[in-house]
């Protein structure tokens, strides 16, 4: 029986990026409100589909395909924290609270200056 | 039984009932051996007749290009008419936009953005795509513009005139091409035929008049799309002046 090694590496990064997909689902529905959520939600992305794009890429010989694959993960990279970010700065905004919280500068901050400083 | 528990079932045979159908959607989706009537003659000589690889080009915008016309028109009419019903809304109160984390980054994304809609646009005739689907992206640049630097910022970058300029030479263009067809003899919107030239099939300068079609539909569509975008949320932004989450001093 002989494996490709690159390839089991491959398919080991593909299994990790899987089963970040699969907690990502199970917090979707276990997490109690929308910023854990959110947490979770992420992780589908910067986790499972990122590892599994780099598996991807080890998998395919071309170069060609290669830089295809790692620049697609670039771009996950930058946008998904970005709309995650906006997504949940939106819901605040909106008035939605997190069910449990401790400390909240965001909102001192708001409350202080009646809008953002930093525009 | 309780009812939840009688409605959980309800809903567990109704998915099992629906995948059923998907199932058999996707048995229905094996590819056949056999193709025939017009199809086989497209595939067999889609590419000498327009220069064209991609069929789907070829099909839309030189055996079937009246209708691509009608189908812009369709478009064309939309607009107008989504124009015209926000008109009277007067454009006064722009939002910020959000956050400072999200303007850096979609700097940083819209040129690639635009480049890849071009890309689309311009290699319509040999690959994977064309002037809607560009179009779409196109406009998508100027949504993002919108809702991430709010619409005064838009308005001021891309004017609303310049707009429906670009969108009405867009379906002239796309009418002045066809004339020439009629010109020399061999129909509205006739291709080779027309005399435009071929070209090498494969190579970027191919396809006769497939690649000058695929602009016009392109600034058509990414025009028209960020017209009736820009129109909707002119009136929403009318509304809304503070969010409701911060509390005044």
């Amino acid at each position: 029986m002989n494996i490709d090694i690159t390839s089991a590496i491959a398919c080991a990064f593909m299994v990790v990026g899987v089963f970040f997909a699969m907690t990502s689902a199970l917090g979707m529905i276990r997490f109690p409100d929308v910023y854990t959520r959110i947490h979770a939600g992420t992780k589908a992305l910067t986790g499972g589909a990122l590892m599994t794009l780099v598996g991807a890429a080890l998998y395919y010989p071309a170069w060609q395909v290669k830089a295809k694959i790692l620049l697609i993960a670039l771009f996950f990279l930058i946008t998904n924290p970005i709309s995650s970010h906006a997504i949940a700065r939106a819901c605040y905004l909106h008035g939605i609270k997190p069910t449990v919280s401790y400390k909240d500068d965001y909102g001192e901050n708001l409350n202080n200056n009646g809008e953002e400083t930093e525009r | 039984m309780s009812k939840s528990c009688f409605l959980r079932i309800v809903t567990f045979l109704l998915c099992l009932a629906l995948g059923w159908q998907f199932w058999k959607g996707i048995l229905a989706l094996e590819p056949t051996q056999i193709i025939i009537g017009p199809a086989a003659h497209y595939i067999e000589s889609a590419a000498e007749e327009t220069g064209a690889t991609n069929i789907v080009a070829a099909i839309l915008f030189d055996y079937r290009a009246l209708d691509t016309l009608g189908e812009a028109s369709v478009i064309y009419t939309s607009v107008c008419g989504i124009a015209m019903l926000f008109a009277k809304s007067k454009f006064k109160i722009s939002s910020t936009g959000l956050s400072f984390i999200v303007k850096r980054g979609v700097s940083f994304i819209i040129p690639f953005l635009l480049l890849y809609a071009a890309g689309i646009v311009l290699m319509g005739h040999i690959s994977p795509g064309g002037g809607f689907q560009g179009g779409a992206v196109f406009a998508t640049a100027t949504i993002l513009f919108c809702i991430v630097y709010g619409s005064g910022f838009e308005a001021v970058m891309i004017k609303p005139k310049t707009k429906e300029l670009i969108e009405s030479s867009g379906a002239l263009m796309f009418v002045l091409i066809g004339f020439v067809g009629l010109w020399t003899g061999a129909g509205f919107l006739a291709n080779i035929a027309a005399g435009y030239p071929k070209g090498e099939v494969g190579r970027f300068l191919s396809g006769g008049s497939i690649p000058l079609l695929n602009i016009a539909v392109g600034m058509k569509v990414s025009a028209g799309l960020s017209t009736i975008f820009y129109s909707m949320i002119k009136l929403l932004e009318f509304e809304v002046t503070k969010h409701p989450g911060v509390k005044n001093k």
